[in-house]
């Protein structure tokens, strides 16, 4: 049968002064009308490159493809010249591309009813009125309120998930037989996420479209793909249905990225399993198993052996896996690179009384002033935190989730004194910080730090890594001699597991994992008692991810840190928290210990969240209910009269829209703020 | 390549580095060459000049390039390539200068509006917009007819009139840079506002102001060959670049050399320093080292 398109054996390489990169070395995939195909891998796996190899947006030079064939609707695409007429056709025409960025693939000068209109005018060869026709029949399509109206407006009057709508509406425009979707919903919230790809599917369904969607979220690929494609180091390591590559994984790479994510279901006591080491260098690659020096199953034979090919898993229809030997999950590990058990013990939060709280924040109130007109007027007051409380007691970790816009970070920034509080108390250990100045607040930033989301902006790039870690020790003068400052500078190293001789080394010089463990020794350095982890892994790969929060429980472990654990990954928070509380808003909506917020979720929005996140498992993913939650997150400039989630809630009643509900104890401690519970 | 045996300090190391990167290619090497040998004879100009500058030869006017004159004689018979000479000092002192004293005065300037914000920023931005909003040489002329005649007076002038721009982009980079996770990290770390603003904040905020400055070291020799035919700069017959091709460009037509050759040096010297600048540039900032 022939496919909609067939990739046969290609490679991309990249022209480096120190040699060359083949980014992508002997791919081979297809896909058919209808089908959802996921490629999955890290950052630099190849899989984007793979994706504009195939439509030439390849930039050349440096980039060139130097062999292969890509067979689209039975014809050669690299037959036609970068920029032919032919080919621009196709792209654009019958192929789709949907980006990460919506702020950055819509001009922000345009009107998107231009935008829309454009390209179909081109492609379609329409005149004016009957692209705007077409422009508003496309929102529509992508469920755009009022789109007749929206077609004048700008891309920055929009909302980041209605971006990306428009996004996915001009990717559709000339009705594309197939869809690229590029880690599209990577920059956005759970729940706008789940509305998003649950529209592609749809779509995707109704109109027999193809679609490739390039991830590095396992979950999303459980949910929605149905063949996965797993990408390492250029090259396809593994490939099959996704039920299959799920249950019976073959290769110890795809093993390894799902050992190296938390679920929703784990038990608390699942220690994640990273992924060992870096990818090896691909300029001037050898014939190899590239894999090998991460891979806990290989032995001296791999070394040996030439580059395997994708092989049949036997008994198995269309499973393949590019391995040396025969893994399965059952299969004993060659070596172990890290200890694999981890103890959790919940801890009697009645009997703690308030000197074992580190953190008391009481009635927490932050405002951002708006002005407006030549005399800047303040016309009113952004509300992103209104009203917050809750304790933080010592060595316990606690968790802070809400999509973004909900006033997480602000607690965080002003917890710490970042951004000044309009009303309520902040507690540290006993002394209230709330009012004090610049001067004053030094003694007690000593005793408090922040692990930043970006560890490449959060590190100055000129300075070297040794006075990174060194700086807060010398801006405390925290009694150290030079010497012993030195001495404790190559501890931190090793305490977060950096060679200490890296010290001379600027930022630039580390990759994401080790910058953040560079971020995380300063943050230590001074002996503080508090951390605040503001998406400290949100950053990150899955596999470093884990490297990371592995880090940060060691580290609690060693040196009874307490953690303000901010993020909005679900998983991930109650993989380390010992309670967590959900925001919305500006306000806090659920409040309790992980076990029976996540059990046994009682506010709506909390309930929403969490069935919006998707489970890496595709057999309880196609069994489970749920309920996506539809609408936005409104802006806090136009907040809800009554309770602030009644515009989204289904469950609202007159009363929650005109009376705002109070946070109420249940049973265990476990707070909510609902009418209806 | 021979091999390194020698186990170099920290800082030796990072100097090797900073050196390596800063002559990585060969427009640098050139261009620095270029800079050494018109200082090393601007210094030593009574050693290196074949003639004086000021020595007239009438019979000798308007000459072509010969072996006794190598870049021939201008309109009074002076020497074209002693007069180039000499007249390094004037303009490679005035462009250097008056830059070092634009740059140094509009950065911390601009360094002090960007921190200190609120009556600061509006105060010292407001008299920048007000001297952007006059013409350089009117500027010039206005500031040279109150401080006077004279070398020292003249880069004094041109330095305050290119101030602003100095001041303009290092506020602009101030605010960005500011806002960035390191500088919040330099807070919690306890460094003070000071600290933060000379450690982390301005030497992120150099970059776009050596380009700046690469850019505008022509712009001064040019503008003090302005200011010295309007009568304002150096006096005649003191030798400068600029004031050789102001007077040289009435014999454009029949012997264009008497303009063109220090046209040409002016041209060299702003090339040489502008490729060092930006080798400056990629040499400090340790992101784009090595990149070339």
């Amino acid at each position: 049968m022939e496919h909609l398109i067939e990739v046969r054996n290609l490679h991309t390489e990249f022209k480096q002064s120190k040699g060359i990169l083949k980014a992508v070395n002997g791919v081979s995939y297809y896909l058919d009308p209808g089908e959802i195909v996921a490629f999955v891998g890290e950052s630099g796996s190849g899989k984007s490159v793979t994706q504009y190899s195939g439509v030439q947006l390849i930039a050349s030079p440096p980039g060139k493809i130097t062999e292969g064939e890509i067979l689209f609707e039975g014809k050669n695409l690299l037959s036609y010249g970068q920029n032919s007429e032919e080919l621009r056709k196709v792209r654009g025409g019958k192929i789709g591309i949907v980006f990460q960025e919506p702020m950055s693939t819509l001009n922000p000068v345009m009107t998107i009813g231009n935008q829309l209109t454009e390209s179909v005018m081109l492609h379609l060869k329409m005149d004016k009125k009957q692209a705007m026709e077409r422009a508003v029949e496309l929102l529509k399509k992508v469920r755009i309120p009022d789109p007749e109206s929206r077609l004048k407006a700008y891309p920055h009057q929009f909302s980041g998930g209605m971006r990306q709508r428009i996004v996915i509406a001009m990717a559709l425009s000339c009705n594309p037989k197939l869809l690229i979707a590029d880690e599209a919903t990577t920059a956005l919230d759970v729940t706008t996420q789940a509305q998003i790809l649950d529209l592609m599917q749809d779509i995707v369904k109704e109109s027999n479209t193809a679609m490739v969607m390039v991830t590095h979220n396992l979950s999303i690929v459980a949910r929605y793909a149905q063949r996965v494609y797993v990408m390492y180091a250029g090259e396809i390591v593994e490939h099959g249905t996704t039920e299959e590559i799920f249950k019976n994984p073959r290769h110890p790479y795809t093993m390894g990225l799902m050992n190296a994510v938390p679920g929703l279901n784990d038990p608390k006591e699942r220690k994640l399993i990273p992924i060992h080491g870096f990818v090896t260098n691909l300029v001037d690659r050898k014939d190899e198993c590239t894999f090998r020096n991460r891979c806990p199953y290989a032995t001296a034979e791999c070394a040996e052996r030439a580059t395997p090919g994708l092989v049949k898993v036997p008994g198995e229809d269309g499973h393949f896996a590019a391995c040396h030997r025969t893994i399965t999950r059952d299969t004993k590990v060659e070596k172990h690179f890290d200890t694999m058990e981890r103890s959790y013990t919940a801890r009697d939060y009645s009997k703690l009384t308030d000197a074992d709280k580190i953190l008391d924040v009481q009635d927490l109130k932050v405002y951002f002033p708006v002005y407006k007109g030549l005399i800047r007027k303040k016309v009113a007051d952004v509300k992103a935190v209104d009203g917050v409380s809750f304790e933080v007691y010592k060595g316990e970790t606690f968790g802070l989730v809400g999509e973004s816009g909900c006033g997480k970070s602000t607690v965080a920034r002003t917890v710490l004194r970042l951004n000044d509080a309009t009303g309520g108390r902040i507690i540290f250990n006993g002394d209230d910080i709330t009012g004090l100045d610049d001067a004053k607040m030094r003694p007690y930033r000593r005793n408090m730090s922040m692990i930043f989301q970006d560890p490449y902006g959060s590190l100055d790039p000129r300075q070297r890594a040794g006075d990174i870690v060194m700086e807060p020790m010398k801006n405390f003068d925290i009694g150290l001699s030079q010497e012993q400052m030195d001495k404790r500078v190559d501890e931190l190293f090793e305490l977060v597991g950096l060679d200490p001789a890296y010290r001379e080394r600027v930022p630039h010089e580390f990759s994401g994992g080790q910058r953040q463990r560079l971020v995380i020794a300063r943050a230590i350095s001074t002996n503080p008692s508090f951390i605040v982890c503001d998406e400290a892994i949100s950053a990150l790969d899955v596999s470093i991810q884990a490297q990371v929060i592995n880090l940060l429980e060691e580290l609690q472990q060693k040196l009874g840190l307490t953690y303000l654990f901010i993020a909005h990954d679900l998983s991930v928070v109650r993989h380390i928290s010992d309670r967590v509380a959900v925001m919305y808003l500006g306000q806090m909506v659920e409040f309790a210990d992980w076990n029976s917020l996540y059990s046994n979720p009682l506010h709506p929005y909390t309930k929403s969240l969490l069935e919006a996140v998707p489970v890496p498992d595709p057999v309880l993913e196609k069994t489970r209910e749920r309920q996506i939650v539809q609408g936005e997150v409104p802006s806090p400039m136009q907040r809800p009269p009554g309770c602030a989630f009644s515009t989204r809630c289904p469950h609202a009643t007159e009363k929650c829209r005109t009376e705002m509900p109070v946070l109420r104890e249940g049973a265990d401690g476990h707070k909510v703020a609902c009418h209806m519970i | 390549m021979k091999k390194e045996n020698k186990i170099l300090t920290p800082a030796a190391e990072r100097r090797k580095q900073f050196l390596d990167a800063f002559f990585a290619t060969v427009p640098v090497r050139v261009g620095f060459s270029i800079i050494a040998v018109m200082v090393f004879c601007a210094v030593l100009a009574p050693v290196v000049a074949p003639y004086g500058p000021n020595d007239q030869d009438l019979s000798n006017m308007l000459q072509k390039m010969s072996f006794a004159h190598p870049f021939g004689t201008d309109p009074l018979g002076r020497d074209l390539l002693s007069r180039i000479i000499y007249g390094a000092r004037a303009s490679l002192s005035v462009g250097l200068v008056s830059t070092i004293i634009a740059g140094s005065i509009g950065i911390t300037l601009g360094l002090l509006a960007g921190n200190m914000g609120k009556w600061v920023d509006a105060v010292i931005m407001r008299i920048m917009d007000a001297m952007m909003s006059i013409p350089v040489v009117i500027l010039a002329l206005f500031l040279g007819s109150i401080l006077g005649k004279g070398l020292g007076n003249i880069m004094l002038c041109i330095g305050i009139v290119m101030m602003p721009g100095y001041a303009r982009m290092t506020r602009g980079q101030v605010l960005t840079v500011k806002q960035l996770d390191y500088v919040t990290a330099g807070k919690i770390g306890g460094a003070t506002q000071i600290k933060n603003a000379l450690k982390h904040i301005l030497p992120n905020c150099i970059a776009p102001n050596l380009v700046l400055a690469t850019m505008n070291l022509g712009t001064a020799i040019l503008t003090e060959a302005g200011l010295s035919y309007l009568g304002m700069g150096i006096n005649p017959p003191t030798a400068s670049w600029g004031a050789m091709v102001s007077d040289g460009y009435r014999y454009l037509s029949d012997y264009p050399h008497v303009a063109i050759i220090p046209g040409i040096f002016v041209i060299l010297t702003v090339w040489a320093f502008n490729v060092c600048g930006d080798a400056l540039r990629d040499a400090t900032d340790p992101r784009l080292r090595g990149t070339r």
